[in-house]
């Protein structure tokens, strides 16, 4: 088995001194000008340990894209991604050559900045007379009183839905002018407001860390999670996806 | 990356403190993937992971019903005796889910399905 970590331009630059997952020693596959970045391992049963979702594992999958970053261009593949050998990522670095190289350039320079927005939706959520207590209480109540408590709580919970997604559009398009591309979604739970991320040139980070300041000063309610710079894990999502297809089970 | 427990992030990652990262890694830890990519067949989880897919798939449909005989009652296209009716067959419906969410051991929050870039599914 192969678990993989990344895939890079320049790769005749030298692996980071860091040990792989379960202390396997970290190898660098090349084709052409692309190089995939894995670890060997051997036991019976390893792709289950490596794939574990332990905070340590994750961090040092992490530590290792990040090393990687410092001075290269990197694709991150997503934690867990196991493929059966060596034969298996050259045909995969071989199909998906020319996608690799389109996103690397896409990339090139730019790192992940991750939001995280909190707000308190006060008073949005019922309780006294909702369906679920009516419902409790269905041997003495009616399926009109039902049905009408259900409707109340739609158009509350859809008027906090509209207060939302007005708040979250004030937030992301000071954000979305400063970065190359970005995601986001609105209310993910009822008390994240917004979490998104952006591919920002990294010239630009010192800049939108102050439009996040601004933000926090503007909207004093909320409260504002930024954290990076990350690889651009949300930005390879397609090719993530190609690269786990039949190759990881 | 980006998503795990917020309050382990590194303070060099870190460009805007909120102070309490303990409420982030909470709703970041609710906003995970409910169910997994693939189903756990391992003979003892098989059968909670298909219950949990199968619910989730009920409670979508259950959800996709009630939300068109909402705007049913709220554009007045319903009679008195229909909603009544209705009322009924939810409440029923919501109490042998909720039963066979207890005999399963599931949560309401298990029942779900992350689509990637559109968000959970319920």
């Amino acid at each position: 088995m192969i678990y993989l970590y990344a895939i890079t331009d320049r790769p005749e630059a030298a692996l980071p001194a860091l040990p792989g997952l379960e202390g396997a020693p970290l190898i660098s596959l090349t084709y052409r000008d692309v190089a995939a970045v894995a670890s060997l391992g051997t036991a019976p049963g390893v792709s289950t340990k490596l794939s574990s979702l332990e905070a340590v594992n994750i961090w040092q999958h992490e530590a290792i894209v990040e090393a990687l970053m410092s001075d290269r261009t990197v694709l991150p593949v997503r934690f867990g991604t196991v493929l059966a050998d060596e034969a298996a990522l050259h045909s995969i670095l071989k199909a998906q050559y020319a996608g690799f190289i389109a996103d690397l350039e896409w990339v090139y320079s730019r790192v992940e900045l991750s939001v995280q927005v909190l707000w308190d939706s006060d008073g949005q959520t019922p309780t006294d007379g909702s369906a679920k207590d009516i419902n409790c209480q269905r041997s003495e109540v009616s399926g009109r009183a039902y049905m009408l408590a259900r409707l109340t709580e739609e158009q509350q919970a859809q008027a906090c839905r509209q207060q939302a997604e007005t708040l979250a559009s004030g937030i992301r398009l000071p954000l979305e002018r400063l970065a190359v591309e970005n995601t986001h979604q609105v209310l993910v739970t009822p008390r994240l407001l917004l979490k998104a991320a952006y591919l920002v040139d990294r010239e630009r980070m010192a800049i939108f860390r102050e439009e996040i300041n601004n933000l926090s000063l503007a909207y004093p309610t909320l409260r504002f999670l930024c954290t990076g710079p990350w690889p651009p894990y949300n930005f390879v999502s397609n090719r993530e996806t190609n690269l786990l297809g039949d190759n990881d089970d | 990356m980006t998503d795990i427990d917020a309050s382990h992030i590194p303070e060099d990652k870190l460009l805007c403190d909120p102070g309490n990262l303990e409420a982030f890694a909470t709703e970041l830890e609710q906003a995970r993937t409910p169910l997994p990519r693939r189903i756990n067949a391992d003979p003892e989880g098989v059968e909670r992971g298909l219950a949990k897919l199968v619910l989730t798939l009920i409670e979508l449909l259950r959800q996709l019903l009630e939300r068109q005989a909402l705007r049913r009652i709220e554009g007045g296209s319903l009679r008195e005796e229909e909603i009544e009716r209705l009322g009924q067959t939810f409440m029923k419906l919501d109490v042998r889910m909720d039963e066979l969410k207890q005999i399963f051991g599931l949560e309401d929050e298990e029942l779900n399905l992350n689509l990637g870039p559109l968000g959970n599914l319920l």
